[in-house]
């Protein structure tokens, strides 16, 4: 048992760190392969759907930022729909609709719905050609929708999504942190499915597709149940991958860039990596539910990298579990100490060079990384997998605040 | 009926499955979290736990005790046999070199007193030489002036001057002079010899001396033989102390009464756990780890000797000593951990 699982972790081992300097040799040596054709004369309608759940004063200023894209102003609409949020995030959009008249649309939804079906109902407010969903937390550069939109230029190409930075990067040590892995996750890991134009999840940060592709996947997202249980998160992943099920190439131009505030408290920190492994977890069913589905139709590369990644995470996972049992103190292990700092050395230098504005004043603090990683890996992929008949908005969610003359 | 109609019913109850396994799930991994956690503060801040060993024959350690102190008790044999032949050879040496020793003076008394003798009578030799060989000079020249004596003897005789009795005492007194003459140069030859002899250094002399010589080499290097004899005896003798010591100290250990085929329950105390690992002190069995604990025995002995053995917990190297534990309840033993002294948490 144990030598299966430390083949397993010796291959997970291998794969991830075969990933990533594959994406490294890609994005330096060969960035043609890594990148599509993209024309920039197109300019397509374009609908910006902005879901949003008790972000306050962020969801204007989100507003603002993709309203001074540089793209037609009258190409391009924002449809914001707040999901009866307990603050004061709907005074928030009306006051975007009242500053931006005709460009912006502000919606409220009757009840909170999740925002599956929050999207969706912003989808059937527009018209436009392309649909890009965005966070209610992120401020644009402003050639995000052009360099979205550019790489459509490819028929085959189904969704683009962009890269997120943080804005917060040296607020705390968890801040620090989740720079390295956003990079990680959301920008270098990326190449590698960019290569064979087969990412596997496209954030709902920054995710633009085809009308048309996205209404032949709502019906999918509208019965998404676990025995059951309505689904309403992880859309983001869950799209991505019919998308690619239904022959459709997508990307991540990573010149389309945003930037969030990473959570700075640990509740918070908790409740989004906890949405993000769910949505991972959910995918994994999927994928070996419609295998033979994705023979064939997905690249092998996006194949893999639905199929063989999440697998030996969840070994790993196990290995976590009877790890102490061989060695409680493994994760003080010298070895571990070092080769954390290692990553982390080679990270901050990266981030450093090419993402000034994301330096991180003490890099020291990427061995923290280590310790979030084992505790990342052990217990929510397990809590993950243990509640998959619940789901909501996740570090979005808070108490009901009560305002003067409201009812609770 | 359609498969439609009964999904309802088939995804509650397998929701309902879900949902237990999934609480009871989260329920243990969270309550294994917790455990882990507090046993790990509570052992790393325990000083009153030591980690239980049941010592039998064929344990790995007491094999090689046994292997170890079978080397050990041939090598204590071979060394005393080796001592009592050193013993042997240095007796035997020792009466040698006192036998030679009384030799020595007797040859050098001789050598002495034969070079004192020759120092007196070699000059006189040397001037009596010189007389006889005057002597000898003297009666020579008077027998050539004799030379022709003879020849008057037969003419006195012819002539009838003598008679034949008188010429013949002539002739004869003449020969004997000769042959006077000639003892006398035997006797000058020898007594060269004899002046040589005791004047200069002789091949007799030469050997005496060799003899001498050899002789003393002899003498020294028994003495060297006895000196590094001698030394190999005390050495070999501390060797045979300290394996002793060496053998006494291992057969006092737990280890030493497994070889012996009896299970033995010892335990190890940690170095920074000794303060309570006294003899006598009582010792308690716990029933969940460090909670709901009975006393199960009391400390026998306790040894002196470091011993390594993994930490029950942290699974890291833990050094420390050994005690013999006298334990009521022998199935303690099979304990990850025991508590000495008090119980852990005062229940």
């Amino acid at each position: 048992m144990l030598t299966f699982i430390l083949c397993v972790l010796g291959l997970r081992l291998f794969l991830s760190l075969a990933k990533y300097a594959w994406s490294i040799v890609m994005r330096i040596g060969h960035p043609r392969l890594a990148s599509v054709q993209q024309d920039f004369s197109l300019e397509p309608t374009v609908s910006i759907l902005l879901p949003c759940f008790n972000e306050g004063p962020d969801v204007y200023n989100s507003i603002r930022t993709i309203l001074e894209c540089d793209y037609p102003v009258d190409k391009f609409q924002v449809i914001a729909t707040d999901d009866r949020s307990r603050d004061d995030s709907w005074e928030w959009l009306q006051k975007a609709a009242a500053d931006f008249p005709g460009r912006v649309v502000a919606r409220r939804n009757p009840k909170n719905m999740g925002k599956s079906r929050t999207l969706i109902g912003a989808s059937h407010v527009s018209n436009s050609s392309i649909i890009v969903v965005i966070d209610s937390d992120c401020i644009f550069a402003k050639d995000t929708i052009r360099q979205l939109v550019s790489c459509f230029a490819d028929p085959k190409m189904g969704i683009v999504g962009g890269t997120v930075g943080i804005r917060n990067p040296n607020t705390n040590s968890l801040t620090q942190v989740q720079t390295y892995v956003y990079f990680l996750a959301f920008d270098l890991w990326k190449t590698y499915e960019n290569w064979t134009k087969s990412v596997t999840c496209v954030g709902g940060y920054l995710l633009a597709i085809r009308r048309h592709l996205f209404e032949q996947i709502e019906p999918k997202i509208l019965t998404r149940n676990w025995f059951g249980v309505e689904v309403v998160e992880g859309e983001d992943r869950y799209i991505t991958h019919h998308a690619l099920l239904l022959g459709y190439d997508t990307y991540v131009n990573t010149k389309a860039r945003c930037w969030t505030n990473a959570p700075d408290k640990y509740p918070q920190f908790f409740k989004q990596q906890y949405r993000w492994r769910k949505s991972g977890v959910r995918d994994l069913f999927l994928t070996y539910k419609l295998l033979w589905s994705h023979l064939g139709t997905v690249h092998p590369n996006g194949v893999y990298c639905s199929t063989i990644a999440p697998l030996t995470l969840l070994t790993f996972t196990l290995g976590i579990f009877i790890a102490p049992h061989f060695d409680p103190l493994f994760f003080l292990h010298p070895i571990t100490v070092i080769i954390s700092m290692a990553i982390g050395a080679v990270l901050h230098m990266v981030v450093s060079k090419h993402f000034p504005d994301q330096k991180i004043a003490n890099p020291l603090t990427f061995a923290f990384f280590g310790f979030w990683w084992i505790i990342n890996s052990f217990y929510l992929t397990v809590l993950s997998l243990l509640t998959l008949d619940f789901s909501d908005w996740g570090s979005r969610t808070k108490k009901r605040v009560k305002r003067p003359g409201q009812q609770l | 009926m359609k498969l439609e109609n009964i999904r309802p019913a088939i995804n509650s109850s397998v929701l309902l499955l879900y949902r237990v396994f999934a609480i009871v799930s989260l329920y243990a991994v969270l309550a294994g979290v917790l455990v882990f956690g507090l046993g790990s503060a509570f052992y790393a801040g325990s000083k009153t736990w030591v980690a239980p060993v049941i010592l039998s024959q064929s344990d790995k350690d007491t094999l090689d005790l046994i292997g170890k102190t079978l080397t050990t008790q041939d090598t204590v044999d071979d060394l005393k046999l080796d001592i009592g032949k050193l013993e042997n050879t240095v007796t035997e040496a020792r009466s040698h070199k006192a036998n030679l020793e009384k030799i020595l003076p007797a040859i050098e008394t001789a050598i002495d007193q034969e070079n004192q003798h020759k120092g007196q009578t070699g000059p006189v030799l040397a001037d009596l030489d010189k007389q006889k060989t005057a002597d000898v000079t003297s009666t020579e020249s008077a027998l050539a002036q004799s030379a022709d004596v003879d020849a008057n003897i037969d003419k006195e005789l012819a002539a009838g001057l003598i008679t034949k009795g008188d010429a013949t005492q002539a002739k004869l007194s003449f020969v004997k002079s000769s042959g006077d003459l000639t003892d006398s140069k035997i006797a000058t030859t020898l007594l060269k010899d004899t002046i040589w002899a005791k004047t200069l250094s002789s091949t007799t002399y030469l050997d005496t001396l060799h003899k001498q010589a050899e002789l003393k080499s002899e003498i020294a290097c028994l003495g060297i033989v006895l000196d590094t004899a001698q030394k190999q005896i005390v050495t070999e003798k501390n060797q045979v102390v300290k394996l002793d010591q060496a053998l006494k100290t291992a057969k006092q250990t737990p280890l030493w009464a497994a070889t012996q085929g009896a299970r033995t329950n010892v335990a190890l105390v940690p170095y920074e756990n000794q303060a309570v690992a006294n003899q006598g002190a009582p010792v308690y069995d716990c029933y969940l780890s460090f909670v709901a604990c009975r006393q199960v025995g009391v400390i026998k002995a306790t040894f002196v000797g470091e011993q390594h053995t993994t930490h029950p917990i942290f699974k890291t190297d833990l050094r420390g000593f050994l005690v013999q534990l006298e334990l009521t309840d022998p199935d303690s033993a099979k304990s990850k951990t025991l508590f000495v002294g008090s119980k852990p948490l005062l229940f």
